[in-house]
């Protein structure tokens, strides 16, 4: 099983291919991009579209990674719906620093892998921030209540984060190398590889 | 009456010998499944740490980076950057216990290898992934590859 990468943003001037590129280079085969229409395949590497909102009708219509993003407890509310329509959680900056264990038992109750991007906790890390929302997610992966997935977040083809280096930022906050391996190749592969099948 | 006797012994024996032979067979193949366990790579790896431990030696770990932004640095502005990093992440206390230091670096290549201890290998490659956070986005460091000699970690830094 390959990694995949599950979130890159396309900004204005940036190169699919030096994004097929950089994804290769560290270790991943498939990548899934926001702001890209249609679904390409580039050296190899499959560019799949992402759509993060929390607009549920927009998420509904979207032929893609349908990422729901988690900024406050109140976002966690329609929960039949966002079952159906999203394909992924993600955890925002406010989210891993705010949210509390009732907020994460209310995430592993909806069932949907939740997605923690390397960049976004390493800006928060660096500004001395203490992380409780992550913690309480962490221990909930911990102890199989959670499925985590690790992402970069990178708006760079520099900033994708090689296989290396995700697995090495869930080791350091104290997860096992089997929930490492799951976060960072198993459930990101599985959820995009259903994206592409549907 | 003799007859039936020699045959139930014949047959004895041979059901006797039979089940030797499957249990020495058996046997046989756990001697050697716990003979492989004892020369496996893993433990002859533990006993080194403990050896290693005995001497009050730690292994190290040599980890290839790639310089991806922020070419034109020298050696020493890299290593204060990597422990800047370093020591923002996890403290003066694990800068201290961890040993990060630069072995190598080519500023042509934009490669380098960082030294550091085993237990801390982990920390040392996430706080060379966030020395881009850290220079907002001016200097941006891939790890590469981790290996074990320095030789090695030459060769792929060579290769990068």
């Amino acid at each position: 099983m390959q990694a995949a990468e599950l979130a890159y943003v396309l900004r204005e001037g940036a190169e699919l291919r030096e994004v097929a590129e950089a994804a290769e280079a560290t270790g991943h085969a498939s990548v899934a991009v926001e702001g890209l229409r249609e679904p390409l395949t580039i050296s190899g590497i499959e560019l799949v579209p992402r759509l993060t909102t929390r607009d549920l009708s927009m998420l509904r219509r979207f032929k893609g990674l349908r990422a729901y993003p988690v900024e406050k407890a109140e976002d966690l509310r329609s929960y039949p719906r966002l079952r159906r329509y999203a394909h992924i959680i993600t955890m925002t900056g406010n989210a891993l620093r705010r949210l509390g264990p009732r907020e994460v038992e209310r995430l592993s109750n909806l069932g949907l892998p939740v997605e923690v991007q390397v960049n976004t906790v390493l800006e928060a890390l660096a500004s001395g921030l203490w992380l409780r929302g992550l913690r309480a997610l962490l221990t909930a992966a911990l102890t199989d209540r959670v499925k985590l997935a690790t992402s970069s977040g990178a708006f760079r083809p520099q900033l994708i984060r090689p296989v290396e280096v995700k697995r090495a930022f869930l080791e350091v906050f104290g997860l096992t190398q089997s929930h490492t391996f799951e976060a960072v190749i198993t459930v990101p592969a599985n959820v995009l590889g259903k994206v592409v099948r549907s | 009456m003799t007859t039936e006797y020699a045959v139930f012994l014949a047959v004895a024996a041979l059901a006797t010998s039979t089940a030797a032979l499957i249990y020495v067979v058996r046997l046989r193949r756990q001697l050697t499944t716990v003979l492989k366990a004892l020369d496996s790579k893993a433990l002859r790896r533990y006993l080194r740490v403990v050896e290693a431990r005995q001497r009050g030696r730690d292994r190290k770990r040599f980890i290839v980076f790639k310089l991806l932004a922020g070419r034109g640095l020298s050696k020493a502005e890299v290593e204060e950057l990597i422990k800047k990093s370093f020591k923002q992440l996890f403290g003066t206390t694990a800068l201290a216990i961890a040993g990060v230091s630069l072995a190598h670096y080519d500023p042509e290549r934009g490669a380098g290898v960082v030294r550091v201890r085993a237990t801390h290998k982990n920390h040392a490659i996430v706080a060379l992934a966030a020395v881009d956070v850290i220079t907002r986005g001016e200097v941006v460091i891939q790890p590469t590859r981790t290996t074990g000699t320095l030789r090695k970690a030459m060769r792929y830094a060579e290769e990068a």
